[in-house]
């Protein structure tokens, strides 16, 4: 019988939180490094996804261009890729990716509040993901990132902040 | 220091991870899996989700927020609404990407347990399971709001990535409607 009963506060104890607490436990440092090792495996599979959505997200952007305004799918669409990007690039240890991405999602909702299309600041920030994907960057030039940064708030500042949508 | 909440056993735990994103699921599965958790499974939408959690094997939920066109918090609150969801109860951990204004407390008031803001990172993915396994809260079964109490006291902070205050739990009380 489904319990129809309300304004009822418990704890209901799940297989979840009494199997997390047999022994032996795994400590946090081993959890981390097989983790990590389990990440590190599959940064080869990164950079040809991350390659993928950049491909996908660029001809999002370049159907975008033809549009007048958002919100219109194609720029939905590149929202959503560029998303992706966003919360894969991290893991990997590419934080610039991640940065650049959320600037790209930042600028696309904030457009989307707007009305607005700008293919120019959408495609200064696809130039940008394209540099910061590579390895070569990840190795030799993701010292500082405040310029790159700098230039791309300043695109996205140009629209004004979203006070009461969400997600 | 740590965030952790305490060490945790996470082995033969099945996880269902709701997420359209292929390439974050392949991630979060890896992962889990090297913390001893499985079987690891993936939903691609949120039908495919409802249908795999009404079998009922489901322990733990992880569910991104952007699955099916933002249909995360629909998901959740389905599932805890639902008093005859086998699975109404168990565990939820919300997956965040790029958020806008009121999306942390949509995740909240769907019925969410605790949420994480992506890129994942193991010790990010290990505190936030570690701290629902060892803080489990009243579970609150009114009409307008079912799954974890959204009233109680952070007692400290889990570590991981970035901290920031809306990414690991609930603590913004001034804000809530009463919940029990």
């Amino acid at each position: 019988m489904p319990d129809n009963k309300t304004n009822t506060a418990r704890i209901v104890p799940t297989r979840f939180s009494q199997m997390a607490k047999q022994k032996p436990a795994m400590s946090r440092n081993d959890a981390i490094l097989a983790g990590q090792s389990a990440v590190t495996e599959l940064e080869p599979e990164y950079l040809e996804w991350t390659d993928g959505l950049l491909r996908e997200l660029w001809a999002a952007v370049d159907a975008s261009a033809g549009h007048e305004a958002f919100p219109n799918p194609n720029g939905e669409k590149a929202y959503d890729l560029a998303n992706q990007i966003r919360n894969l690039g991290a893991t990997f240890e590419y934080d610039a990716v991640t940065h650049v991405a959320d600037s790209f999602c930042e600028l696309m909702h904030r457009l989307t509040e707007a009305r607005r299309n700008d293919p120019h600041a959408m495609q200064t920030h696809l130039k940008a993901l394209r540099l910061v994907s590579t390895p070569d960057f990840k190795r030799d030039g993701s010292g500082d990132l405040t310029p790159l940064m700098d230039a791309l708030r300043q695109l996205v500042d140009h629209y004004p902040e979203p006070t009461g949508s969400a997600a | 220091m740590s965030g952790t909440a305490g060490e945790i056993n996470l082995k033969n735990i099945s996880v269902l991870v709701a997420d359209s994103c292929e390439p974050a699921f392949r991630i979060t599965r890896s992962i889990l899996k090297s913390f001893g958790a499985d079987p690891v499974v993936n939903a691609q939408d949120v039908a495919q989700a409802s249908k795999i959690i009404q079998r009922g094997m489901v322990d733990l939920l992880i569910v991104n927020f952007d699955i099916d066109g933002k249909q995360g918090a629909k998901l959740v609150k389905a599932i805890r609404s639902d008093r005859r969801n086998p699975a109404r109860h168990i565990p939820i951990l919300m997956t965040l990407g790029h958020t806008s204004i009121g999306t942390v407390t949509k995740c909240r008031d769907a019925g969410s347990n605790m949420v994480l803001t992506l890129p994942l990172s193991p010790g990010g993915l290990y505190d936030r399971l570690s701290w629902i396994a060892m803080h489990p809260r009243p579970f609150v079964d009114q009409d307008d709001f079912a799954g974890p109490c959204r009233r109680f006291r952070n007692t400290g902070a889990p570590g991981g990535m970035e901290r920031r205050s809306s990414e690991f739990e609930f603590n913004d009380d001034d804000e809530m409607d009463a919940a029990e």
